[in-house]
């Protein structure tokens, strides 16, 4: 209320209005009092406001004068319980204030904030499981947080600063054990927060702390005591509300994200400017003079949902430029040579190549360029993207020890973290070696992500994408699927599992190819659950499905041979290469012409993109594994999103949303021989009908293996009729088919590795013993 | 007119009744007290009521004209409750009073606040409404603020009078209290009973040199009231702030001058405009901060001299009518009466101090009067 010398007298008040009186005790500020009247679910409420800092002698005196005159007093800025770890207690200061009030009810905010803290982190870890995980929270008051427990559920880091502002003293509390003992020792004092404003040398070691936390757990009142928020900088803060002026303050020094635990809806509200503890009071008093029959939590929520409160979404205050980092490396020993310093070494003998591509391995990460211009359409928010480019081949990551490989990979995280990378994505094969990212995410000082999540979501929007252009499937949808079978061979690899999961949704018939037999038949089954109605097979061989399969999608980590037979391929099937190095290379594409081959994962991101380096993909085409890793930056989203071989659909299907969010889409679809133009496609259709006017499925042509094939053909009758099979049967049947073949050679026994060429051929073999059979 | 007065027992009220007693246009002062009393003057009804009781204040009925507000705590050794309910509370229940008063006809207010209020941001003397209110270190300060603020922000008609140091009464010097400059004295007093104090060359006061001393003698206050109540101005306007000092109140330089070598023969006054920030351990904050109050207890004033701003008939000094502390000195103008004030006041601490320390047996007096 302002001051004025000269002003007209207020109107009466009507004696009918019952007006309730409150009285506001405000221990976070020392100033003038202030006085109004606000409606508040249709009660009158006289609130006299007596900003009396932290003082509880006063305190104890005006409540000891209003006790009985008023209706209510509320307490802003203590709270009725501190805990820590086991210890729960009532605050000291509380305690002594409680047995001042006799008559009337003293009110404090716990219930109110803390229910709505919990249902925020509810949602947020809903949506973002691993939000707190490996990550480090600071606590400014944690023994008046009880939201804390929630956190450590999550698996986020701890760090109190109790110590110092509720002491003074600069120890930065580490566990909840050592909150236990400050707790117990703090007992006997009324656990009086510093004003930072008095204290230069707390807001000092204040700052120190926040550079070692990525994420700062406080309250709106203790911000507001800082005399500096700059140390908040690229951080995460969790607060309970935020004023506009201060909301601008963060947004100024950078501050990452936000997240306010208080619904936007109710600080929006003409109760918003109020201290919360003023809406639990008048809620409280409002449902006593309703003579409500339900309780104060009923009520409350009854109140919540009339008023359509919910928690606030996670909010990025964008600052101009976030960074994030990606690996990667030459995918065959001739991108080494490409290199302007390494062109001479081309012509050099194969032993010196060899030589040189084994010490090249060795030799530690290096900067290798950047992607700068990359703008989210939805938001502005600019990210950089460094470039860490690994010397090693995929033959040489294969073959290193893992451990070797990881320890470059963490250095690399480093030396990218202190250049300012929030996160960093792995490509290529640097997640195929070991754990597919687990241990690197685990050792790394910032954020770890595969990139696999979008590589399978880019896989199946590009291969959409051509099978709609193709126009082949001519068959009726037969409900949500359509009338066309489709291929994943690989099934068992991070990326063909998902594949495998998405288009079980899309496809009438699902052919799972793999090597390992009892990965395929677990996959077989949890698809079933998940699609009934699913025409479902394994195999282990492609190409005996090959032959009326309208769209194959590969996805393994083949380094040598042939994984399919182009021969048996249907006309106008669409064959999409995901592997990297592909499956399908020009020469072997060039042999069908009515076969379209397309290689997925290339996607545009949004905004002026330029790539300053090399990464074997024309500009400014990026692989879908680095674009996530931009993606997850642009969105604020540090986390481990795609780590460890088993992708979740939930993942791939949130990353494709950020993907139309900030505006990256595919770019122009690749086939191995460059960009597929709309004339070839009509070319390829074109060639494909007419050919499928003839087309016999395709035969086997070595009768020779049959033998050894039958064994096999046991085995896959088993498991396609969908019988247990044991893993000792399934090794017979591998051993007896990986025994000599008629071609006299022996077969390779790698499980990684796509069937080697003998038992390929043994393999056809099967389709002539199956009509044999189905014959007989 | 039928006229309530608060604080009627304290140091400005005792003049205030007198010159409202002494007038024929008041018919009676009603006077609330919190212990049982009696008034030999029929105009006057003492009721029992202590204003800083809620349930007493809200059955309490008035059918006056105007009220006078002096209560109040103005005791800097008293606490922080003890000040919040006396200032701030006791204002609270006033309000609540006066708007109640108000519903039926005007009823003004005349409140006592003080200079203070614009204490620790340069609007000492000022006679604008308070923006803010002074840091809760000066607890006076802070909660006549608040009261003065809570007086302007109601919709009550309002005169805030904001006294200056009241000192003794032009008539007979008499003074109640002693703080403020008197308190200073008092300081020096201790100071000069420390070993060693004689070889003292330089007192620090934390105080801007230029800064004023905005005295106001009592009866001077008490007839600034008296007038307010009947000023033909007052009588159509709903809210006013007004300052009262006399502008030849000596200087912060010149009362320093004046007191510190009364005690301290071989010192003068430092002045130490702004205190220099010190890197202190956490730990001895306690200790740093009481210092600091004790030091910063005499405030640091402003200079903004302005003309006396309420016209009063000038008040005659009778010669050789002071207490026999004060000589025999004619004063002709008010900074000499200023001067001998002071220096006569300081003889009178010097003495008292003597006799504790012989009736204690413990010391001799130390040093001869200049």
């Amino acid at each position: 209320m302002t001051s004025r010398t000269t002003m007209t007298p207020k109107k009466k008040i009507s004696k009918k209005t019952q007006i309730k009186k409150i009285v506001l005790l405000d221990f976070l500020k020392e100033g003038a009092i202030s006085r109004e009247q606000v409606t508040f679910g249709g009660h009158i409420f006289e609130i006299t406001e007596h900003r009396i800092g932290w003082d509880f002698d006063t305190a104890e005196h005006l409540i000891q004068k209003y006790d009985g005159h008023v209706d209510g007093i509320a307490l802003h800025g203590v709270q009725k319980k501190v805990s820590a770890g086991r210890v729960v207690q009532m605050h000291p200061g509380y305690r002594r204030l409680s047995i001042c009030a006799l008559n009337t009810p003293l009110f404090v905010t716990d219930g109110l904030r803390d229910f709505f803290a919990d249902w925020t982190l509810q949602r947020l870890l809903k949506t973002q499981p691993d939000f707190f995980k490996s990550k480090t929270v600071l606590f400014h008051a944690a023994v008046a947080t009880p939201a804390i427990k929630k956190v450590i559920q999550a698996q986020g880091r701890i760090l109190a600063a109790d110590a110092l502002l509720l002491t003074g003293v600069p120890k930065l509390l580490t566990s909840s054990r050592q909150l236990e003992l400050l707790l117990r020792i703090a007992q006997f004092s009324n656990l009086r927060p510093k004003i930072l404003a008095d204290l230069p040398q707390v807001q000092k070691v204040l700052d120190n702390w926040h550079r070692k936390a990525d994420v700062v757990y406080t309250f709106s009142a203790l911000l507001e005591m800082m005399t500096s928020v700059d140390s908040l900088r690229g951080k995460t803060l969790i607060v309970d509300c935020l004023k506009p002026e201060m909301a601008a303050r963060l947004k100024s020094v950078g501050v990452e994200q936000v997240i306010e635990l208080i619904p936007h809806k109710l600080i929006g509200s003409e109760m918003g400017s109020r201290p919360l503890v003023l809406i639990n009071s008048m809620l409280e008093l409002n449902r006593l003079s309703e003579n409500s029959l339900q309780s104060g939590e009923e009520y409350m929520i009854d109140w919540i949902q009339e008023h359509q409160l919910e928690p606030n979404p996670l909010s990025g205050l964008s600052q101009p430029t976030r960074r994030c980092a990606f690996i990667v490396h030459a995918l065959s020993q001739k991108d080494l040579w490409r290199h302007p310093l390494l062109k001479t070494v081309e012509k050099l003998p194969k032993r010196v190549k060899d030589a040189l591509e084994y010490a090249g391995a060795r030799v530690p990460i290096v900067y290798y360029g950047s992607i700068q211009g990359i703008k989210s359409e939805h938001d502005g928010q600019e990210v950089i993207c460094d470039l860490y480019g690994m010397m090693a081949t995929p033959r040489q990551l294969l073959s290193m020890n893992e451990n070797f490989v990881y320890k470059r990979l963490i250095s690399a995280a480093e030396k990218a973290k202190s250049n300012g990378a929030r996160m960093i994505g792995l490509g290529a094969y640097t997640k195929v070696v070991g754990d597919a990212g687990v241990t690197v995410a685990r050792g790394s000082p910032i954020p770890v992500t595969t990139g696999n999540s979008f590589s399978a979501s880019t896989t199946l929007w590009a291969a959409r994408e051509m099978v709609e252009k193709m126009g082949m499937i001519s068959g009726e949808k037969d409900g949500q699927r359509l009338d066309a079978k489709c291929m994943i061979i690989g099934a068992t690899g991070s990326i063909g599992r998902v594949s495998a999961l998405l288009t079980a949704l899309v496809f009438k018939e699902l052919v799972l190819v793999a090597p390992q037999l009892d990965k395929l038949l677990e996959l077989k089954q949890e698809i079933e659950s998940m699609a009934p109605g699913l025409k479902i097979r394994v195999a282990t061989n492609p190409n005996l499905e090959l032959g009326d399969t309208d769209l194959v999608v590969t996805a393994t980590s083949n380094t040598d041979g042939q994984i399919l037979d182009m021969e048996r391929v249907k006309p106008g099937a669409v064959i999409c290469d995901c592997s990297r190095p592909l499956d399908i290379g020009a020469e072997l594409a060039a042999t069908r012409p009515d076969v379209m081959v397309i290689e997925s994962g290339e996607v545009l991101l949004p905004g002026n993109v330029k790539i300053s380096c090399d990464i074997g993909l024309p500009k400014p085409s990026v692989y879908a594994c680095l674009a996530e890793t931009v993606l997850l930056t642009m969105e604020g989203r540090y986390e481990n999103f795609s780590i460890s071989r088993n992708l979740s659909m939930h993942r791939v299907k949130e990353i494709y949303r950020l993907a139309a969010k900030h505006g990256a889409r595919l770019s122009e679809v690749r086939g191995p021989a460059g960009i597929i133009t709309a004339q070839q496609i009509v070319d390829c259709r074109n060639l494909a009908k007419e050919k499928l006017k003839t087309w016999t499925h395709g035969r086997a042509s070595r009768i020779g293996d049959v033998a050894a094939a039958v064994h096999f053909e046991k085995a896959l009758k088993k498991a396609n009729a969908g019988s247990k099979i044991s893993k000792k049967s399934l090794k017979e049947a591998t051993n007896e088919s990986m025994k000599t073949t008629s071609s006299g050679k022996k077969a390779s026994r790698n499980p990684e590795l796509v069937l080697p060429k003998p038992l390929k051929r043994v393999l056809k073999a099967q389709a002539v013993a199956r009509k044999s059979l189905s014959s007989s | 007119m039928k006229v309530l007065l608060t604080g009627a027992t304290g140091f400005l009220g005792k003049y205030v009744l007198n010159l409202l007693l002494a007038d024929p246009r008041v018919t009676q002062v009603v006077i609330p007290t919190r212990v049982r009393r009696t008034h030999p003057n029929e105009k006057v009804t003492i009721v029992q009521l202590d204003l800083t009781d809620i349930a007493q204040v809200e059955a309490f009925e008035f059918d006056g004209d105007a009220v006078i507000h002096l209560a109040g705590l103005y005791d800097f050794s008293r606490t922080m409750p003890d000040n919040y309910s006396q200032n701030v509370v006791n204002m609270l229940n006033m309000i609540a009073l006066l708007e109640r008063l108000n519903q039926t006809k005007r009823v003004p207010v005349y409140y006592a606040s003080s200079y203070s209020v614009g204490l620790g941001y340069g609007k000492v003397l000022d006679e604008s409404p308070l923006e803010r209110v002074p840091p809760k270190q000066s607890q006076y300060a802070f909660t006549k603020a608040i009261a003065e603020k809570l007086l302007t922000d109601s919709f009550v008609p309002a005169f805030v009078f904001r006294l200056g140091i009241l000192v003794g009464s032009e008539t007979d010097g008499e003074i109640l209290k002693t703080d403020g400059p008197y308190e200073f004295l008092k300081q020096l007093i201790l100071i000069s009973k420390l070993p060693g104090s004689r070889h003292l060359r330089r007192i620090p006061i934390p105080s801007d040199r230029k800064g004023l001393l905005p005295l106001v003698p009592v009866n001077q206050a008490a007839e600034v009231f008296h007038q307010a109540l009947f000023h033909p101005e007052l009588q159509t306007e709903w809210q006013k702030i007004f300052g009262v000092y006399n502008t030849d109140s000596l200087g912060i330089a010149e009362f320093c001058e004046i007191a510190v070598p009364r005690f301290l023969k071989n010192a003068r006054p430092h002045f130490i405009e702004k205190l220099p920030s010190l890197q202190i351990p956490l730990l001895a904050l306690p200790a740093v901060n009481l210092i600091k109050s004790r030091l910063l207890r005499f405030g640091a004033l402003q200079r903004n001299v302005e003309a006396f701003r309420f016209a009063l008939d000038p008040v005659k000094l009778s010669n050789g009518s002071f207490v026999r502390y004060f000589g025999k000195k004619r004063i002709s103008n008010f900074r000499d009466y200023q001067e001998v004030f002071f220096r006569g006041f300081s003889d009178y601490l010097l003495d008292q101090v003597d006799e504790e320390a012989r009736a204690a047996g413990k010391i001799q007096a130390q040093g001869k009067r200049p």
